[in-house]
Formats: C-alpha cells, sequence, structure tokens
C-alpha cells in the first residue's frame, strides 16, 4: 500500500516537472533541506561551510538563490553546461564534498535541480506564492508492537490558498530515534515501547506527529485505580490505552519522607515521623500536605528553584542584591502571591538593586540588552526559546527574526546605570530606545509573540501591556509553562521536557493532563500553593516508586513515582538534620540551612552535589550520580564531620542513659531513612558493640550514619 | 647612540620625564578610616579612637563648634584617642572636626545625638546573650566581622517604635542591616537598605506587649573592629520628609513634615535656633508647622530638628533656603492638563508611586534662557529624577537624567541641572519622573525653575592641603558652570602665605573626562583643575588658611566667586557637600627623602621566614641602594634582601626568626638613615604557618 502511495507522489513530481517550470521557491529549495544542506551543522549553519551559506531548513528562499546563483561571482551554476554545475557536482560526489553524498545522479533531486537549471536557474515570478503552514497526517500515531510501521503525509499550504503535497519533499526526523525508525519517505517503524515526536521540516517551517509504541498486551480486566482528582484521570486514562498498570499506592514511611523532600526540603523529626505513622486519620495525609504547604521552608524550596531560574547572584546582583531578591520571592511565595502578580513585579522591575529587590532580575547582563532580556522573559514565563532566533528564523518552530526582535523591542528603553557608589547599579528606563533589526538594519516596534504590534504612550511603561499579555489566561505558553515546572519538581519529569522547551515539535507527553493543570492553577487564581496542593494529593504523586510487570520500561507517563537523588541542598540539609549538626555557611549566620541561602557562599559538597553556578545561560540542574559525589561521600570531610559534630544528635543520645543501643539504631534509621531497621540491619549495626563492648558504641552509631547516608535509599527520593 | 642611552638610564632612575613631568608627592597628612563610636551625647564626654594612617603628633583635634572640645589622650602612627566633650547646647548631628599634625590636616565629622547613649557589650550575638536595654535609647556598636549585635526591648502594645542604623550617614563605613525578632527569635522583619548609602531603619508598631530584639550586623556578615554604627531605638518621632522641602526668607511658611511618631513633636528648630515653628497640627504620621524664616539667614542647606516634651527627635531632616515662591505640587500627573507656574518658583513634589510623573506648565519669551535645578540625592532623598521638557504640540525639546554618569570614582549625584534657551515665547511643560519610574513615599525632590543668567562655582576638593617646600604642589580644583557659563574661568590665590606663590590657573570650559573602571569614557559635571602652590626651599613651616578667587568674564559682565570648600569625596566615608568652617588649610612641611610603607602588622613562627614587602617611595637620590634596618634590636631576627635597589621602590624582605624567640607581638620599625618606617607589629606564635 505504502509502495504504491509512493509511487503516485514520485510520478505525480515528475509529471508536474515535465508540464510546468520548476519553482526555486517550492521545488528546489525544499530538496536543500531535505538531503541535509541546509542542516546547522551543514551549510544552513550561522557561518555556512565552506564558503557556502544557505538559510537553515529553507527560510530565506531568496538568500538561498543569491548563495545559489550569485554569490561567489555565480560559480555554483553552469548555466552553459547545466551538469556541470557545482550544485549538482557536489552533492553527488561527482567531485570532492566535506557532506558527502546527499542525493544520486539521476534521482529525482537530481532530475529537479537539472531540470531547473535547464531551464535558466530562474527565481520566481515577483509576487509567487511562499508557504504558509505546513501540516502532518495524522498527528498521532500508536504502533502496536515492535516493528509494526505507520506513515506519515505533509501538506503545504501556500500563500494564495493553493496546497500541496510535499510528503516527499520534507525532512523527517525522530526525536528519539531510539523509538522508531522513520525513512525519507515518512515510513516510521517501531523499534521499542515508547513515545516520541517525528518532526517534519521544510521551508522553514516545522511540524509535528506524536507516535507511541505499545508493546504491552491488551489486559482481560484492566484494574479499578482509584482517581482522586483530576490529575489521575489524565494520567491513569493513557497509562490503560497503553495497557500499562500503575504502581500500587505507596507505604506511609515512603509517602512521609517523599513528601517532606519535595515539599520542604527537609527529613521529618522522629516527632513528626511517630505523629504521622501512628495516625489513624484517613486524610493524615492530606492534612500533611496542607500543614507542609504552610511551612516556611515551602517557600524556600521555591524561592531556590526560582533563583535558578533566574540566576540569582549573577554580575553585580552581588550577594547582597541576591540576598534581597530570594528573601522578596520567599515572603511572595510564603503569601502565595498569585503567580501572574509574580510576573507582573518582575516583567515590570527597575530602580536600584538594593531598594526594589525585584530590580535583580533584569540584571543579568551588565547593559540589559534588550535581546537579552528577550531570550530570559520568553524561556523563563513562557518556556518558549527564541535564542535561535536572534540570528535566523528559528528551525525547530515558527519564530522570525522580526518576532525575535518585536518581542525584544519591549525592553528598547531598558538601561544600567551606576548610582551612589561603583558597586551600585540600577535599572533604568531611559527616554527612548529602539531595536535594529541585525539584517535589514531597519528599527522594529514591540510585537507581542503570535501577536499584533504594539505602542507605547508618552509617561507609559510599556512591560506593563508586555506584563498583561504574558499573564493573561489566554496565554496558551504561561500556566502551561509554570504548571510543567511544578510537576517535574515533584514528579521529577515534566510533560514537556525541557521544560523550556515548549513547542510544537516538541509536544507534551499527555497533553490533556498538562491542559488540566493549567486550567485549574488558572481558575485558582495562578496560586503555586494550590497546584502544588493538588499535585500533592493525587494518586499519581503517591504512587509506590516500586515497579510492576507491566511498569517497568515506563519513563514517561508517570506510572510510578520516579526515584530522584536528592538536590544539593536537600541532601546537605538532610544530613545536618538528622546529626543535629549545624553548618556555617560564607556570609550567613551559623545553622542557616542551605536552602535558604540565596547564592554563593562556597561549599564543595553544594557544588559537587549540582548547585548550579548560575552563569549566562540558563540550565537545568544536574542530578546525576557521579564518582566526585561518591568520593566524597565515602572519604570526604562532610560526613564525617557531621557524624561526629560535639553537640550532635549522637552526641546526645549516646550520653542519654534512658536509652538503649537497639533504640538508638532506631533513632538513626527513622531520622534518615523514616523507617525502623530490619532485623538483619540492626543486628549488622550492633554487631561492633556486641563484639567489643560499649567502648565500640560511639564509633558503631557513626558507622550506621556513615553507610546509611552513602545508601541509594538516603541519596534518593522515592 | 650613548647620549641617547644615557638619557634613558637618567630618565630610569629619576622618574622623570624627559618632558619635566611631574612626579607625584606623598601622602604624610593625617588620614581617618575610622572614628570610634562615631558620636556622642550632648552634655556629656566620650573617649574616642579614631583609626587611621599618619596620626602621630597630633597638635590639635578641633571642632567648628566652641561648645565641642576634644583632648588628645594619646596618638601613635594608626590610631590616636581623645576625650570629646559635648556642651548641653550643641544641636544633635554632625560636627565638623579638624584634626592636625606638622604634617597636614584632616576634616572629619562626628554625630552628636540626643537620647541617651549606651555602649555595646560583648558577647551578644545569640538570642540567649541579647543585650537588653530600655528605650529610648542610642547604642553605639562595632560589628565585626561576622559579629550579630541583639538587643532586648520591651514594646507595649499599639507602641510604634523604630530602629534606625546610623553608620554611613555619620563618616562610618559599616554596610548594616537590621532584623527585628520576636522574644522567640523569630524573623519578623529585615532591611538592609533603607537610606542612600546603605544604611538600614525600620519601624514596628507592636501588636502585643512584650519582649522584641534587634539584631544588627554587617551585610553578608562583613564588618571589622573599625566597623562601627549608632542605632537609635525606641517609640521616637522620626522625619522623614518635609513639604516643601524649601522656605523662602523673610517670609512665614505652612511646612508639612512626615514621619514616625511626629505627634511627640512638640516645636520644630531650624539650625541652632536660627527660626523656631509652631506646630499646628499633628498626627502619628504627619504634622503641620508654621516657621518664620529670617532675612538674614543664609541661602542654601540648613537642618530641622526637632523637639519632644523629653528629649529631641534623634534625626534631623534637610532643608532648603532661597528667596523664591516654594511650593507644594499639585500637578496631575498626565500632560495634557500641567499645573500652571509662574517662574520662578521651587516645586516641591514626591512621586510616591509606580510611573508616577509630575507636569509643571509655565509661559517664557523667546530668548529667555531658563535653569531647571532639581535637588532630591542632595537632600538625600532616594528618588532618581529624569526631567523632560516639552513644546506646547508636546514635542520633547529636552531629556536629562543625571549632568554626569556616576561610576563611584567621583562624588555621585543624580539630580539633574537643566538650562535650556528658549527660542519662541509661548507655554512649555516640563515633567519630572524617577528614571527607573519607581515610586516611593520618600522620593521627594525639589525643583527651582527661574531664568537665569550664567554663572560657575568654584570649590576647593578639599580642606586641608599639605606642601612640600621647594616643590610645586598641586591643589584640587573644581569649576562647575551653570546657567549656560561658556567662558574660562581664572582661579587666583587671593593671600599667599610667606614663602608661597601660585600662578593664576585658567578652567577652560569643558567637563573634564575620565576612564571609569571598565575603562569607558566617562566625565565630570565640571572642569578640574589644579592649583600649583610653589613653596620655596626656605619657606617658613606651619599651617596657613588660604583663600581662592575665581573671575570669568560673559557679556561684558564680570563674575567673581570664592571657593567653597567641601569634604574630600572618601576621605569622612560617604559625607559629601560643604564642609561647616570654609576653610582651606595647607600645612607647609618638608618632604621626606623616602616613604616607607610596610603592612601594619606581621606574621611568623620561630625557626621560619618570611617575606615583608615594602615599598618605599624615593625622593632622595634613587641612584643609589637604599638599605633598611630594625629600627631597635631585636635579639633571634636576621634579615636578609633588605636593600632596595637603585632605580627599584620596593623589596621584599626575607625576615628569619631564630627557634628560640619568644612568641608575643613585638613592635618593629624599619630605618633607612634618618626615616622609619610606620610601625609593624610583628606577632610571634606557635600557630599555623602565615
Amino acid at each position: 500500500m505504502r509502495v504504491l502511495f509512493l509511487a503516485i507522489c514520485l510520478a505525480a513530481t515528475v509529471a508536474a516537472a515535465e508540464t510546468r517550470r520548476l519553482s526555486f521557491v517550492r521545488d528546489i529549495v525544499p530538496i536543500l533541506t531535505k538531503s541535509g544542506c541546509a542542516n546547522s551543522n551543514c551549510h544552513g549553519s550561522i557561518r555556512g561551510k565552506s564558503d557556502f551559506k544557505l538559510s537553515l531548513f529553507g527560510y530565506d528562499p531568496d538568500r538561498d538563490y543569491e548563495a545559489i546563483t550569485k554569490a561567489n561571482e555565480g560559480r555554483r551554476v553552469n548555466r552553459g553546461e547545466p551538469e556541470k554545475s557545482l550544485v549538482l557536482l557536489k552533492p553527488t560526489f561527482q567531485i570532492q564534498h566535506g557532506g558527502g553524498v546527499r542525493f544520486e545522479t539521476g534521482s529525482l533531486e537530481y532530475n529537479a535541480i537539472l531540470q531547473w537549471l535547464r531551464e535558466g536557474a530562474s527565481f520566481d515570478s515577483p509576487g509567487s506564492p511562499r508557504i504558509s503552514s505546513l501540516a502532518v497526517t495524522p498527528e498521532k500515531v500508536t504502533l502496536q508492537g515492535i516493528g509494526s510501521s505507520g506513515q506519515l503525509d505533509a501538506v503545504a499550504t501556500y500563500t494564495d490558498g493553493s496546497r500541496e503535497n510535499v510528503a516527499r519533499k520534507v525532512q523527517y526526523s525522530a526525536n528519539d530515534p531510539s523509538v522508531v525508525e522513520i525513512s525519507p519517505e515518512g515510513e516510521i517503524t517501531a523499534l521499542r515501547a515508547g513515545e516520541t515526536a517525528i518532526m517534519v521540516r521544510t521551508l522553514g517551517q516545522a511540524v509535528a506527529a506524536k507516535v507511541e509504541v505499545v508493546t504491552q498486551a491488551p489486559m482481560g480486566r484492566y484494574p479499578d485505580v482509584p482517581r482522586v482528582n483530576f490529575i489521575g484521570e489524565a494520567v491513569f486514562k493513557k497509562l490503560r490505552r497503553l495497557n500499562i498498570v500503575p504502581s500500587k499506592l505507596s507505604s506511609d514511611h515512603d509517602f512521609l519522607r517523599r513528601v517532606y523532600l519535595d515539599t520542604i526540603g527537609l527529613l521529618p523529626t522522629l516527632e513528626e515521623t511517630n505523629r504521622f505513622l501512628c495516625s489513624k486519620a484517613p486524610d493524615k495525609r492530606t492534612r500533611l500536605i496542607d500543614e507542609l504547604i504552610d511551612r516556611p521552608e515551602f517557600a524556600e524550596v521555591w524561592a531556590t528553584n526560582f533563583s535558578d531560574l533566574f540566576r540569582v547572584g549573577l554580575l553585580d546582583q552581588g550577594s547582597k542584591g541576591a540576598y534581597l531578591f530570594y528573601n522578596w520571592m520567599r515572603r511572595a511565595i510564603r503569601e502565595d502571591m498569585p503567580y501572574d502578580e509574580f510576573v507582573t513585579e518582575l516583567v515590570t522591575a527597575s530602580g536600584n538593586l538594593w531598594f526594589n529587590p525585584t530590580a535583580n532580575f533584569y540584571y543579568i547582563t551588565e547593559r540589559s540588552e534588550p535581546e537579552n532580556i528577550a531570550t530570559n522573559i520568553s524561556q523563563v514565563f513562557l518556556g518558549v526559546r527564541l535564542e535561535c532566533a536572534r540570528c535566523h528564523n528559528h528551525p525547530w518552530e515558527k519564530w522570525t527574526q522580526n518576532d525575535f526582535w518585536g518581542f525584544a523591542a519591549f525592553f528598547s528603553r531598558m538601561g544600567v546605570k551606576d548610582t551612589y557608589g561603583g558597586d551600585q547599579s540600577q535599572i533604568t528606563l531611559r527616554d527612548r530606545g529602539e531595536v535594529i533589526h541585525p539584517r535589514t538594519k531597519q528599527p522594529l516596534g514591540p510585537k507581542y509573540l503570535d501577536g499584533p504590534n504594539e505602542t507605547e504612550e508618552v509617561g507609559e511603561d510599556i512591560r506593563d501591556k508586555l506584563a498583561l499579555w504574558i499573564t493573561s489566561p489566554d496565554n496558551h505558553w504561561f500556566a502551561r509553562n509554570i504548571v510543567n515546572r511544578l510537576w517535574k519538581h515533584y514528579l521529577g519529569r515534566g510533560i514537556v521536557e525541557p521544560v523550556d522547551d515548549m513547542r510544537v515539535t516538541n509536544p507534551p507527553t499527555n497533553e490533556a493532563l498538562l491542559d488540566a493543570l493549567a486550567d485549574d492553577f488558572i481558575e485558582h487564581d495562578f496560586s503555586l500553593k494550590h497546584t502544588a496542593r493538588t499535585i500533592l494529593n493525587s494518586r499519581v504523586y503517591q504512587l509506590s516508586s516500586e515497579p510492576n510487570d507491566t511498569n517497568r520500561e515506563d519513563e514517561l507517563n508517570y506510572s510510578r513515582y520516579y526515584v530522584k537523588r536528592l538536590l544539593a541542598e536537600q541532601l546537605m540539609d538532610a544530613i545536618s538534620q538528622a546529626t543535629g549538626s549545624k553548618p556555617k555557611y560564607l556570609g550567613h549566620r551559623k545553622g542557616k540551612r542551605a536552602m535558604s541561602i540565596p547564592s554563593g557562599s562556597p561549599s564543595y559538597f553544594l557544588t559537587t552535589f549540582g548547585r548550579p553556578i548560575r552563569r549566562e545561560k540558563i540550565c537545568e540542574r544536574e542530578t546525576e550520580p557521579d564518582m566526585a559525589q561518591a568520593m566524597h561521600l565515602i572519604s570526604g570531610d562532610t560526613l564525617t564531620e557531621n557524624i561526629a559534630a560535639e553537640n550532635g544528635t549522637l552526641a546526645r543520645w549516646v550520653s542519654d542513659n534512658s536509652l538503649n543501643d537497639r533504640e538508638i539504631v532506631e533513632r538513626i534509621f527513622l531520622s534518615t531513612l523514616v523507617r525502623t531497621p530490619t532485623e538483619r540491619e540492626r543486628n549488622l549495626a550492633l554487631a561492633p558493640i556486641r563484639a567489643k563492648g560499649s567502648e565500640a558504641r560511639r564509633e558503631a552509631f557513626e558507622d550506621t550514619y556513615w553507610a546509611i547516608f552513602n545508601a541509594k535509599e538516603f541519596l534518593f527520593n522515592h | 647612540m650613548g647620549l641617547r642611552i644615557a638619557l634613558l638610564l637618567w630618565v630610569t632612575l629619576t622618574g622623570s620625564t624627559a618632558e619635566g613631568g611631574e612626579r607625584t608627592l606623598p601622602a604624610v597628612g593625617p588620614t581617618v578610616s575610622a572614628v570610634v563610636p562615631l558620636g556622642g551625647q550632648r552634655g556629656t564626654s566620650t573617649e574616642i579612637r579614631i583609626r587611621g594612617k599618619n596620626l602621630d603628633g597630633i597638635r590639635e583635634i578641633r571642632f567648628a563648634r566652641p561648645d565641642i572640645n576634644a583632648e588628645l589622650l594619646e596618638s601613635s602612627f594608626y590610631q590616636a584617642k581623645a576625650r570629646v566633650t559635648v556642651g548641653d547646647q550643641v544641636p544633635t548631628g554632625l560636627h565638623d572636626f579638624r584634626l592636625t599634625t606638622a604634617r597636614g590636616g584632616h576634616v572629619g565629622v562626628f554625630y552628636v545625638g540626643s537620647l541617651p547613649q549606651q555602649d555595646e557589650n560583648e558577647p551578644n550575638g545569640e538570642i540567649a546573650d541579647a543585650q537588653s536595654v530600655s528605650t529610648p535609647v542610642l547604642i553605639d556598636g562595632v560589628a565585626d566581622n561576622g559579629d550579630y549585635d541583639v538587643f532586648r526591648f520591651w514594646a507595649e502594645a499599639g507602641e510604634t517604635v523604630v530602629a534606625d542604623v546610623m553608620s554611613r550617614r555619620a563618616g562610618g563605613s559599616l554596610d548594616a542591616t537590621l532584623a527585628l525578632l520576636d522574644h522567640r527569635g523569630n524573623e519578623l522583619d529585615f532591611v538592609d537598605d533603607y537610606y542612600i548609602f546603605k544604611d538600614p531603619h525600620l519601624s514596628f508598631t507592636a501588636k502585643r506587649a512584650g519582649e522584641y530584639l534587634i539584631r544588627v550586623a554587617g551585610t553578608q556578615e562583613q564588618g571589622s573592629p573599625d566597623s562601627s554604627y549608632r542605632l537609635v531605638l525606641g517609640s521616637v518621632p522620626v522625619m522623614q520628609r518635609v513639604l516643601p522641602l524649601g522656605g523662602r526668607r523673610g517670609e512665614t511658611t505652612e511646612f508639612e513634615i512626615h514621619g514616625i511618631n511626629v505627634d511627640r513633636i512638640t516645636k520644630i528648630v531650624l539650625d541652632d535656633s536660627l527660626a523656631f515653628g509652631d506646630v499646628l497640627e499633628a498626627s502619628p504620621g504627619r504634622l503641620r508647622f508654621r516657621m518664620s524664616v529670617p532675612q538674614d539667614v543664609a541661602l542654601g542647606r540648613h537642618q530641622l530638628r526637632a523637639e519632644g516634651e523629653s528629649f529631641e527627635a534623634p534625626l534631623t531632616l534637610p532643608i532648603l533656603l532661597s528667596d523664591v515662591e516654594e511650593r507644594i505640587s499639585s500637578a496631575p500627573r498626565n500632560r495634557v492638563a500641567p499645573q500652571e507656574i509662574q517662574l520662578p518658583v521651587a516645586i516641591t513634589g514626591v512621586l510616591d508611586s509606580r510611573r508616577a510623573a509630575e507636569f509643571f506648565s509655565f509661559e517664557v519669551e523667546a530668548g529667555e534662557r531658563v535653569e531647571f535645578d532639581v535637588h532630591s540625592m542632595r537632600l538625600d532623598y532616594p528618588l532618581d529624577p529624569a526631567l523632560f521638557l516639552y513644546n506646547a504640540e508636546g514635542q520633547q525639546l529636552a531629556y536629562l537624567d543625571e549632568p554626569a554618569p556616576n561610576s563611584g570614582k567621583e562624588q555621585p549625584n543624580l539630580d539633574p541641572y537643566l538650562v535650556y534657551d528658549f527660542e519662541e515665547s509661548g507655554h512649555y511643560v516640563v515633567m519630572i519622573r524617577d528614571s527607573s519610574q519607581r515610586g516611593h513615599p520618600n522620593n521627594a525632590y525639589r525643583m527651582l525653575i527661574r531664568r537665569v543668567a550664567p554663572d560657575f562655582q568654584l570649590r576647593a576638593l578639599t580642606p586641608t592641603h599639605t606642601l612640600f617646600r621647594g616643590e610645586t604642589n598641586l591643589l584640587p580644583l573644581r569649576v562647575r558652570r551653570l546657567g549656560g557659563w561658556v567662558r574660562p574661568v581664572e582661579i587666583r590665590l587671593d593671600n599667599p602665605p610667606p614663602g608661597i606663590q601660585a600662578p593664576k590657573v585658567v578652567a577652560e570650559p569643558k567637563n573634564t573626562p575620565y576612564k571609569g573602571t571598565c575603562g569607558e569614557d566617562l566625565w565630570i559635571d565640571g572642569t578640574n583643575v589644579d592649583l600649583p602652590l610653589e613653596v620655596a626651599a626656605d619657606a617658613p613651616l606651619g599651617s596657613y588658611t588660604i583663600r581662592l578667587q575665581a573671575r570669568g568674564e560673559v557679556a561684558g559682565r564680570v563674575v567673581e566667586h570664592k571657593a567653597d570648600v567641601i569634604y574630600r569625596w572618601g576621605s569622612v566615608g560617604k559625607i559629601k557637600g560643604l564642609t561647616v568652617r570654609q576653610e582651606l588649610l595647607i600645612t607647609v612641611t618638608d618632604l621626606p627623602p623616602v616613604v616607607i610603607e610596610t603592612p601594619e602588622t606581621f606574621s611568623l613562627l620561630p625557626g621560619r621566614t618570611g617575606r615583608l614587602k615594602v615599598i618605599a617611595t624615593r625622593f632622595d637620590d634613587i641612584r643609589t641602594p637604599l638599605k633598611l634596618e630594625l629600627d631597635s634590636l631585636l635579639s633571634g631576627i636576621t634579615l636578609d634582601n633588605n636593600v632596595v635597589a637603585p632605580g627599584a621602590n620596593q623589596t621584599e624582605i626575607m625576615l628569619t626568626l631564630s627557634d628560640h624567640v619568644k612568641t608575643g607581638a613585638y613592635p618593629i620599625r624599619l630605618q633607612a638613615g634618618s626615616v622609619v618606617s610606620p610601625p609593624i607589629e610583628l606577632k610571634i606564635s606557635t600557630g599555623e604557618d602565615p
């Protein structure tokens, strides 16, 4: 069937080629994209390749035409002997070509270019139609079993309203090539269970089709899983379709430890653990979640998350600006300032960095260049990566350079100046400003992304309008972006990954879930606490991390709680808390928790475990374990010093005559792993004391701590 | 060729240039880096510690007011001690003192407070160790590195308590933070910067009667043994702004003070009883008073003081006196319906909300020149004003943020000064806003708008200067042009002391450029000139007060001014502006053959060798080697590499201790001929290798 379809396509193209003059825009440029010539690692790169520069994925046919027919004195085109044109000799490797063979002599691509050359290598007539949109069908494909296959089709719509089947002309690529294989003709073959998107590109347009590969056999009786709230509804519905059964509900021990670490970045105290585990209240989990969300440490966890995102402490914000900004965020989160207000405060921030904490948000570059601000704002608040469009049209999205610089124009009046001294800066608003399109050299006015132009009146701050647009419930990106970030924090993986890369070619793994979370967030006045509470109360969050036979391979659909390594601050605070030590961070009072340090305060431990150095680029935290971490835990001084802290917990317990050795071991386990030791663990812990007597007590308990702190069960949230 | 090499060698060795460039003369006059405590209490005596350099041989410490007296107790190179006795009629606020040695002088400040004073007592860093105080009180403290000072006090329910840390405002160096804690230590409020230049302030109304805690620390725990502060604590009146910010001489004006607890004020006093204000009505946050300002009071900046039943308000408030109408803005905040004003006028407004802007409409004739002189930062308010000038059609004619960029190298100024020549008669609109479009209740400004003739201002950039005999010494001055002055200005010394000559210098009408920290091109709002003071080799030693006169001509009109004297920027922390005693003191002394600079302390272990870096700035024959020895014998110490090579200006002396040297601190000095270095405290310990 597919063979027949392709044959018809090819025949149609050939027939078309024979009956009409070929269009450079519609026929030739797509060949350059499909063949990879206009890829970012080839002639589509910012500087081109071997002195030949094409627009990235063919977004600018005018420039491509110049490059092929006129650049370098037109040497790429031989009008007298078209077959000897470099534009044919190189990709067919008739002469040396760094990019190797892109298509064969006599292939359809070859013949099309040759025909176009023979016809005079002309450009399309003025006003000729250009591509206006691209569509792929089907948008969703489900493949049952490894080796099964499907076919994609692509249709281009042009500015004159005409439509054309371009399935043979577009470039296909799989976001995760380990899940499916995609042929140049759009045929998909399943390789393993999973999901991915197929990106379809031509003439600067990019769309995607979602592909699921299901390998689980349908079940006779799919178990009935309680939904609790709309999150369960959306997640379990999809799991059922994929024939995946979610894990069972987590134990109280596991839930308790998990929810404390995720919500307030701390372990429960012994008293808190006892109280929860002994409670028979049916709603004890819900009550605990409410308690935790109201604790000040909840705000510190999110102030730290936002500090990463906003790169708090960068440049001359210094420790002081970072501290003020962090405090402002902590207070806002603690008071559950609606997120739309929170963002409005930041987008419209200005003034002296030390009088106006929010002004530090903008001090991420020395001169507050509009283009850098635009990139930052779109990425952190909308999850839209505009950066590519600064220099060329975006390769995987619709963003053009005009879009980028139009968005940057909202910040054209912004600047930085010194105020009271060399160490004090101010985000200021000049009387006027403009951005210049780097290619056309023309000034551009403010323009919303995917929206209209905007103007600024005298006395206005146009950023007020921008903030309204950004935080509008109608803004597709805004709410989805933040709920996706919240979701990732608690569930370990964003519904869209990376969380700041929302685009049509990177679709969510569960669109219904993302939409429902966003709608609920908007309905509840953009309350971060509400959404956190909703997620934490969901059955999905409270699933066990232990896999079953059906969900062992699932890494996308939240069929179990995905274990995650503790963040650097969580880990350090958990160690300090469990051992009762009081660490001292430079510039902060002794005993201050790592999670409440805004930035700076050098710490080998925190750096080794992934506390980010906030630099020019926004980047996600590294939470992958590595050898340096393992070595530090095994032989570094952090554990030794904390465990042996003079006035620490162990010292108190050991000197407390009312506690016997078994009880101390139990307390060590409860205060670190939030569970009692197994009999084997207890015996192992007490063995040295039994062998050497009471003088070995302290050392034995210290060794128990050390062993636990090195265990995955401690290092990971599960 | 041989001659060229010889010349090159000579230039290298002497440090002079072939063009006869000037050499840098050493700083041998006293400098003060800290005064601990920063002030005293009226009617009492306080022992103060002065830290700095070249403080040995202090001749006198004299205050500008005769009823503040200082008795020198001791003085050494790095430190002096004195007892300061403050008369019981001395007004609250900053008071100048001048410290002089045979080698120069320093003008510093001392804050006289009205509240009962108490010293901070360590340890008081933890809640459990908090120092209990009775309010109202003024606490003198020091925030060392990593130091926290916690004070416990009682507040009644409904009582509004103020905590105000003064350090930068009193010439101190501490960048302080303030935290308010409940009795359990929970943080209720935290403030880092409140005033410009970083002093913090907070106030709170106690919800319930009980103990509360105030914690003072350096920002990010930064501090030093010299980081002193004064903490005002209690339910005291604090004036935060006065409207209008100016008063007209010879007239009675109604003013409004906004602040905290201001209903406890019974009397307003201008400076040292120059005028008194009658309170008309008052509430806790606002007070209205009427004051008649005598005609003979000096124009410019003065201080308002406030007195209550039993004590004077601890903080004063600046006010300007003028001869123009002083009005409070009632400007609608849009361009379509501006507030009509008649020139000349001074308008006071407050840009209290975000995007607040005020518009004023005025009429001028063609050819008139008008100045727009805004005071805000110069009156210590946090506003950063920006001015916009529009014609009747709404076309923007001019915009000014500040006259010159601020970099930290120069005294900062955010206040715009705009002069505009109107070519056409008609209505115009001036708009003022914060440059960042922020608002704050203390964003007060005073904008003087008047027709103006070209003028200028001459300022001596230091109140004291050291001159060396036989040398040409450069006195730094600045000419600032006002009202569109575009002519050169000639500067001369009016009263040359014996043996001193000063050729006239001319300040050209061009702002002086300089490089910023990153090499950027910046400029000064004015022209810097150095007046060369040529001192004869036999000129008599001693100190003299000199007067400088500047003269310029514009359109056949001669303009002359005397020099104002200002604090040298950075010499008294962030204190800026005119010194109280408008005297420029020069001290004639001898140029030392060598100036030796060494670290204040040096640590070493017995049996070990350390490198002691020494800088020797030479004014003798640099072609000869300079040997440095210890000025007194100390057994067990040997020096190596203790000769500064010809042409060089530094060396690293290898200082070796024998194994038998006892631990302890030993004062040592280096000596080169008749010249000795500052004292070095040699710390010998068995601790870690330095």
